[in-house]
């Protein structure tokens, strides 16, 4: 089959052939773009926290009396917790993933300090933290009793053994074992934390971007500044935890704030909202651009087939068979459609780059152009469809009319 | 002949049910997305204080040195409170706020409240008149309160529903901190969105539960919460212990007052302007301002613009939104190219017994500016339910989305201009139809 004879064809067409070569270009740079960013905000709101999130609660506490042994109330507090049935364990910690509680200090192998450390999460806990919270060691071992000390900062002396995430363990020491490693807490710090276990992965509490979402440090403290209590519930009783926690606060000092008494899994999901909303939001935009579009091809098509009722017949009569007919609308549409997809592909880029001035969005890849492209070219295939099927069931008798 | 044309239209509109219905549809679309995000647009930079806002200016100021941190172009958006206070001594005779941001414990004498950790505003007097903040019960504080420190507060009306059940709580005690203070005043409903006297936190910061007197907060050293502009000195004093004294004594090299004066007309502002240039001039001389740079006097409404107050999320679906509805017209004027050049036999007849082009011409017309209404409606309800959407979206201004009859109009009217715009071509078209070859071939 030739090509040649269906572009002459259109040139007598121009003014719905430009139609459908805008509307076409127009949908393929939006779509290319909008999908992109609904792929990312996916990826993004789907990243798994590394804790047990559906049997979580987090309370943070604030007293209004400065002059209390904070210690003395703090176990007191996770006694009086453990009490409150459906409540498995309550420990104090400092962080939870994706929370805006936490502390970050710039961890270095090097005891000189020469070279910028990597920024990472400080997850400390009191003993029993990281069975309540569900994170897993991998490789190594987890924390025994007598790895817990008081912990005062990242320059005062650091707690001896630690436990990293992989993504910082393949940091800090690239192709080789963490295990036994050493390294520093911070710029101030003057001894340093070995590496006796690594966990899979656990998210940190400032995420920012993808790259560096893991890097979390683990350890094991008794005392430390800023913590608050994380309690491993039955899920079922999520409920009537939460309702009685402040009762139960209340009872041990009531002259205290309570800043969060939240499931955890609430957290999360709060967290994603917005992206989630914003990926479906856009999909909608996307699906109802591609509809449109593919409405204004199956319009433009029938037009067509309807004015060529003639023409067609002359070609059933001198011997067509109804797949030309068929193939004919196809390749026809595919030369349409690849031409405004082109065009498309150009408006993507020049919008992506308006994009990044504008909304710190990352460059489009070009896979993602060209994805656009061919997904233009398949809603203009299938849109041909009708229409063409419509065209070859002319029958060649048409040709003697008028 | 204008009703002829309407019935004509009419029937032929029936007649091709499926077009139609596509054609309205995608005009009804393309309208809806358009009207829901310029709605939203016009509702996020619309004017918060119309009574006043023209009058409303805030000057700024540069004291800072030349250190690596201070940026050129950008320059502090607040005073610092010793700039502040010469400022406010320097002109008497303009009405003028300076305050700031903090954070207190409020509680009540009865316990009816649990001690709760709420933002307040610190600030002179004239706080409520300015900006036309709607009192319900009693008022705000006087000149005098300021002078003496007074303990005096009004409440934000949440707080007076939380507090006092939503009763007249004037003459009643809430405790902040340790403090007894007396309401004064109880807001009404006041929307504070975008939080447009002090941008420092964030265009859609939490509303302040509770106002006091500035000079009170001064005196008692409360609490500052905002975002201090700090560079030199003033950057290692916020870590100290003892940075709320240095902040209040006026010590710290930081901006941290919002301050906001009244300016009738172009005489007072000139006359402002050069007190401002008289004021930094001094300081240059005597050495707290490092250099001489450009002093700032913005309106309220450029002052929100400047601070780009609108998210840039809500252009980005404007744009989005006018790229579709043009991908939305383009194939309103295929669908109809389609209907009207199926009826050309029909124009032939009409025209071979006696209608000129021009009559077939307005005619087709008058048929796609009924599809524009029709799209228009359907668009308005699109754009309703749109909003709806936007307002159970988790953004910071979802609350104040609502719709109203304008945006209703307004998208009737740009759906006819559109969809006649769109039949423009197909019915030119049309019109040219030879009588005798569109005889011929029926």
């Amino acid at each position: 089959m030739h090509i040649h004879p269906i572009i002459s064809a259109l040139r007598h067409h121009v003014l719905t052939v430009a139609l459908i070569v805008v509307e076409v270009a127009l949908t393929c740079a939006v779509v290319s773009n909008l999908l992109f960013i609904v792929i990312q905000r996916v990826e993004w709101s789907s990243m798994a926290t590394g804790v047990r999130d559906e049997s979580l609660i987090w309370v943070r506490t604030n007293l209004l009396k400065p002059d209390i042994d904070i210690s003395a109330l703090q176990a007191t507090d996770l006694q009086e917790l453990r009490g409150i049935p459906g409540v498995k364990a309550a420990v104090l910690v400092n962080t939870l993933p994706v929370t805006p509680v936490g502390r970050q200090a710039d961890i270095s192998v090097d005891p000189g300090r020469t070279n910028h450390g990597i920024s990472s999460n400080l997850f400390l806990g009191s003993p029993g933290f990281m069975d309540a919270a569900g994170i897993k060691v991998v490789e190594g071992r987890s924390f025994n009793d007598g790895d817990y000390v008081d912990f005062r900062g990242a320059d005062a002396p650091s707690p001896p053994t630690a436990i990293v995430t992989r993504e910082l363990a393949d940091r800090l020491w690239p192709g080789r074992s963490p295990l036994g490693q050493h390294f520093y807490l911070g710029p101030g710090a003057r001894t340093p934390s070995e590496v006796v276990g690594v966990v899979d992965h656990l998210l940190r509490s400032n995420v920012i971007s993808p790259s560096g979402s893991g890097n979390v440090v683990l350890l094991p403290a008794t005392k430390f500044d800023g913590g608050f209590y994380l309690l491993q519930v039955d899920p079922s009783s999520k409920r009537q935890v939460l309702r009685a926690i402040p009762q139960t606060l209340d009872k041990v000092e009531s002259n205290r704030l309570i800043i969060k008494n939240e499931a955890y899994s609430d957290t999360v999901s709060e967290y994603f909202r917005g992206d989630r909303s914003l990926a479906i939001l856009l999909m909608v935009i996307v699906l109802v651009f591609m509809g449109v579009t593919a409405v204004g091809i199956v319009g433009l098509s029938s037009f067509w087939v309807q004015r060529r009722r003639r023409q067609i017949g002359v070609r059933r009569a001198l011997g067509a068979r109804r797949n030309d007919i068929i193939l004919y609308f196809l390749a026809e549409n595919a030369a349409i459609v690849a031409t405004g997809a082109v065009i498309g592909m150009v408006l993507a880029v020049l919008a992506s780059h308006w994009l990044m001035t504008h909304y710190e969005v990352p460059r489009l890849p070009f896979t993602w152009v060209v994805a656009g492209g061919l997904l233009l070219l398949a809603v203009g295939q299938a849109s041909v469809i009708g229409p063409a099927l419509r065209a070859a069931r002319v029958s060649p008798q048409e040709a003697t009319r008028g | 002949m204008f009703s002829y044309y309407v019935q004509l239209a009419v029937r032929s509109l029936g007649r091709r049910i499926v077009l139609t219905t596509l054609m309205t549809l995608s005009i009804g679309l393309g309208i809806g997305a358009t009207i829901t995000t310029t709605g939203l647009l016009r509702l996020l930079s619309r004017d918060p204080v119309p009574e006043n806002s023209g009058s409303l200016y805030i000057p700024t100021l540069d004291p800072r040195g030349f250190t690596p941190d201070t940026a050129a172009g950008t320059r502090p958006t607040q005073l610092t409170l010793i700039d502040a206070s010469a400022l406010w001594a320097a002109n008497k005779s303009s009405r003028q706020v300076m305050m700031t941001g903090g954070r207190v414990v409020l509680s009540t004498p009865d316990a009816a409240l649990r001690p709760l950790s709420a933002d307040a505003r610190y600030t002179t007097a004239g706080f409520f008149s300015l900006f036309h903040a709607p009192l319900r019960f009693g008022g705000g504080w006087g000149a005098d309160d300021d002078g003496s420190a007074s303990r005096v507060a009004v409440i934000s009306s949440e707080l007076n529903d939380r507090a006092f059940g939503g009763e007249n709580s004037v003459g009643r005690v809430i405790h902040v901190g340790d403090a007894d203070f007396r309401i004064v005043g109880v807001l009404g409903d006041w929307q504070v969105s975008p939080h447009f006297y002090d941008l420092s936190s964030g265009a859609y910061a939490a509303k302040e539960m509770i106002f006091l007197p500035f000079s009170t907060a001064q005196s008692a050293k409360m609490r500052f919460q905002g975002n201090p502009e700090c560079w030199g000195s003033g950057i290692e004093a916020m870590a100290q212990a003892d940075w709320l004294a240095t902040l209040w004594g006026g010590r710290a090299d930081c901006a941290w007052i919002q301050y906001w004066v009244e300016l009738r007309d172009s005489q007072q502002r000139d006359a402002y302007r050069r007190l401002l240039e008289g004021y930094a001039g001094e300081q240059v001389r005597s050495g707290r301002f490092a250099r001489q740079e450009p002093v700032g006097l913005f309106g309220l409404m450029q002052w929100l613009d400047m601070q780009k107050v609108v998210p840039g999320a809500v252009r980005l679906q404007v744009a989005i939104a006018l790229s579709f509805l043009l991908v939305c017209l383009v194939n309103t004027v295929s669908l109809m190219l389609t209907k009207f050049l199926a009826t050309s036999q029909s124009v032939g007849v009409r025209r071979a017994l006696g209608a000129t082009a021009r009559a077939i011409f307005a005619q087709y017309l008058v048929e796609a500016a009924i599809v524009g209404i029709a799209g228009g409606i359907l668009g308005a309800a699109f754009s309703v339910a749109g909003l709806a959407l936007v307002r159970l979206q988790p953004l910071e201004y979802a609350t104040q989305v609502h719709v109203d009859v304008s945006l209703l109009a307004a998208s009737v009217v740009l759906s006819v201009v559109a969809a006649t715009a769109a039949g423009l071509v197909p019915a030119w078209l049309v019109c040219r139809v030879s009588p005798s070859r569109a005889l011929r071939t029926a």
